[in-house]
C-alpha cells in the first residue's frame, strides 16, 4: 500500500500502527508523488491519502487515478470538516484525529481482511 | 503584491439638514407674508365696499327725496318732512365723505342743505333751486365715489398682481432650493449607497478570509493532534516495549510543540493589528536580529545596505517583522544552491523601506498571490515545515502601522519582500 501525507508524523503513525499487519508501505509526500509511485511501483492494494497537500491534493490525485482506470481502494484522511463524505466507490473517509483502531479497521475493511 | 483596505468617510448630514431647515423657514415665511397681505387687502376691500354701498344708498335716497322736493304738487308739510329726511341722510353720510374732492363736494351739499333748512316752506323757488343743486351735488358725489371705487379697484388689482409676483418669486426660490437640496440628497444617498456597497464587499471579503483562515487553522491544529492521539493509542498497546514508548513519547512531544507554535503564531497574528507604538532605528534592529539569528544563518551569505532614519514602530515590533522575514528566507532555501539574503533599509518620500531579498525556492504565481494570507500554504511550498502565518503577521503589522507589504517572487529564483513603514 502507499501512504500520501505531507505531515511526516502522520505518515510515521500510519506506518507504525499498521506494522502488525505485515504490509509493505510506500510513502508519498503529495498527490503528484502518489501518482508517480502508482505509475512506477503500482498497482497497490490500498491507497491511504491526506486531502490537503502541496503540489497536488489527495482528492485530485484520486480523481486522476480513477480517470486512468485505477480502481484501487482508497482511504482518505482529513482534518478538514467540509470534505464531502460521498467520495465515490471503493473510497472510505477517516477524520483526523483518528484512533489507531479506526485506522486499522478501515484498512482491514478496504483490504477485505475482515475484523481483527 | 500590495494590500490595502478601502477607506471611505461618511459624508456629513448637517448641510442637508440646514438646507431643509432654510426651505422650511422660507415656505412658512411665504405663507405668513401671503396671509398677512391677503388679509390686509381683503379688509381694505371689505371696508371700501361697505363704505361705497352705504354712500350710494344714502346719496340715492337724498337724490330721490330732492327730486320729490322739487315736484310741483309737494305740500309744505311734505316739503318739511323731505327736508328733515335729506338732512338726516346728510348727517349719516358725513363721516363717509373721505375721498379726495369728496369733502369739497360734500361741503357744497351741506351749504345747500343749510339753505334748505333755513328757507321758508313757502319759498318754493328757493326750494326748487336748492333741490336741483342737491341733485347735481349728489350726482357729483356719486361720480366721485365711482371714480374713487375704480381707483381702489386698481389698487386691489395692483396688490393682487404684486402678490402673484411675490408668490412666483418665493415659489421659484423654494423650488430652486428644493431642487438643489434634492440634487445633494440624491448625490449623498448615492455616495452612501456606494459606501454601504463597499463595506458589504469588504465584509464579504473579510468573511471569506475568515472562513478560509478558520479552515486552515482547523487543519493545522488537527494535523498535530493526529499523531498525539495515535501514539497515545500505540503507547497503550506497547507498554512492554520501552524503546517504542520512548519513540512515541518523542513524537507526541514534537506534535505538541507544533501545536504550541501554531497557537503562538495565531496569537501573534491576532495582536498584529494593534502593534505597540514607539520608534526605532531599523539599522540597529537589523544588526541585532542578525546577531541573534547568527547560528541559524550559518553558511548563509548575508549582505546589508543600511541607510534609513528612525521608523514609527517600536523596536520589538520591528524585531519581530525582521525575524519573520529572515526566518522565511531561511525556511524556503533551495537545496541545490547556496542561500544569499540581502537586507536593505532606505527612505523614500517620508517612508522607511525595509527590503529582504533571498535566493531561495521562490514561489509560483498563485502562491505569490496568496502568500500574505494567514495560514496559506502554496503548491510550491513542498515539504517546508510551517503553517503560513509569518508573512501574514508581517503584512498585518505593516498595515496596522500605516504602511504596507509587497511581495515579488519567481519560482527557483527567489523572493523579495518590501515593507513600507512610516518615518518617525
Amino acid at each position: 500500500m502507499i501512504v500520501a501525507d505531507d505531515d511526516v508524523d502522520t505518515r510515521e503513525l500510519v506506518t507504525v500502527a499498521l506494522r502488525s499487519r505485515a504490509i509493505e508501505i510506500h510513502i508519498a509526500t503529495n498527490g503528484a508523488e502518489l501518482l508517480e509511485q502508482t505509475r512506477d511501483l503500482g498497482p497497490f492494494d490500498l491507497i491511504v491519502t491526506d486531502v490537503q497537500m502541496p503540489i497536488m491534493g489527495g482528492l485530485e490525485a484520486i480523481a486522476t487515478l480513477r480517470a486512468l482506470g485505477v480502481d484501487t481502494p482508497v482511504l482518505v484522511m482529513t482534518g478538514h470538516a467540509n470534505v464531502p463524505t460521498a467520495l465515490g466507490s471503493n473510497v472510505a473517509l477517516l477524520r483526523k484525529p483518528f484512533q489507531v483502531s479506526e485506522l486499522r479497521s478501515a484498512v482491514d475493511q478496504l483490504l477485505g481482511l475482515g475484523d481483527t | 503584491m500590495t494590500r490595502s483596505s478601502p477607506k471611505s468617510t461618511v459624508p456629513p448630514s448637517w448641510p442637508v439638514i440646514a438646507a431643509l431647515a432654510v426651505v422650511a423657514v422660507l415656505v412658512v415665511a411665504m405663507f405668513c407674508v401671503e396671509y398677512f397681505i391677503t388679509d390686509r387687502v381683503a379688509r381694505q376691500v371689505d371696508a371700501l365696499v361697505a363704505n361705497t354701498q352705504t354712500s350710494i344708498v344714502l346719496l340715492d335716497d337724498m337724490r330721490s327725496k330732492a327730486q320729490n322736493l322739487s315736484e310741483p304738487g309737494t305740500t309744505d308739510t311734505e316739503t318739511a318732512r323731505l327736508s328733515v329726511a335729506i338732512i338726516t341722510d346728510a348727517r349719516l353720510y358725513d363721516p363717509l365723505a373721505t375721498s379726495p374732492g369728496e369733502r369739497e363736494a360734500w361741503q357744497h351739499l351741506r351749504d345747500l342743505l343749510a339753505r334748505l333748512e333755513a328757507s321758508s316752506p313757502a319759498a318754493r323757488e328757493v326750494r326748487d333751486s336748492v333741490a336741483n343743486d342737491i341733485d347735481a351735488s349728489v350726482d357729483r358725489l356719486i361720480e366721485i365715489n365711482a371714480r374713487e371705487g375704480a381707483a381702489h379697484a386698481d389698487v386691489v388689482h395692483a396688490a393682487h398682481r404684486r402678490l402673484l409676483r411675490s408668490d412666483a418669486v418665493v415659489g421659484g426660490l423654494t423650488l430652486g432650493l428644493a431642487a438643489v437640496i434634492a440634487f445633494f440628497l440624491v448625490r449623498t444617498l448615492a455616495r452612501q449607497r456606494r459606501l454601504i456597497s463597499d463595506r458589504f464587499e469588504l465584509l464579504d471579503e473579510r468573511t471569506r478570509d475568515l472562513e478560509a483562515f478558520a479552515g486552515r487553522a482547523a487543519h493545522d491544529l488537527r494535523s498535530p493532534m493526529n499523531p498525539i492521539r495515535g501514539y497515545a493509542d500505540l503507547i497503550l498497546e506497547s507498554i512492554d516495549s520501552p524503546d517504542d514508548v520512548a519513540m512515541m513519547a518523542r513524537r507526541i512531544r514534537t506534535a505538541v510543540d507544533r501545536m504550541a507554535r501554531v497557537v503562538d503564531d495565531m496569537l501573534a497574528l491576532s495582536t498584529a493589528g494593534r502593534p505597540t507604538p514607539g520608534s526605532a532605528v531599523p539599522d540597529d534592529v537589523v544588526l541585532a536580529v542578525l546577531e541573534e539569528m547568527g547560528p541559524e544563518l550559518h553558511g548563509v551569505e548575508v549582505a546589508t545596505v543600511l541607510s534609513s532614519g528612525p521608523v514609527a514602530c517600536s523596536a520589538g515590533v520591528l524585531h519581530q517583522i525582521l525575524r519573520n522575514l529572515i526566518g522565511n528566507a531561511l525556511k524556503f532555501r533551495a537545496r541545490h544552491r547556496p542561500l544569499r539574503i540581502s537586507i536593505e533599509t532606505r527612505e523614500v518620500a517620508g517612508t522607511v523601506v525595509v527590503v529582504v531579498e533571498d535566493t531561495g525556492l521562490g514561489m509560483d504565481a498563485e502562491t505569490a498571490e496568496h502568500a500574505l494570507e494567514p495560514m496559506y500554504r502554496g503548491r510550491s511550498d513542498r515539504e517546508v515545515p510551517g503553517h503560513g502565518l509569518g508573512l501574514a503577521i508581517v503584512d498585518r503589522t505593516a498595515r496596522a502601522l500605516g504602511g504596507r507589504c509587497e511581495l515579488t517572487s519567481q519560482l527557483d529564483l527567489g523572493t523579495k519582500i518590501t515593507v513600507h513603514l512610516p518615518r518617525a
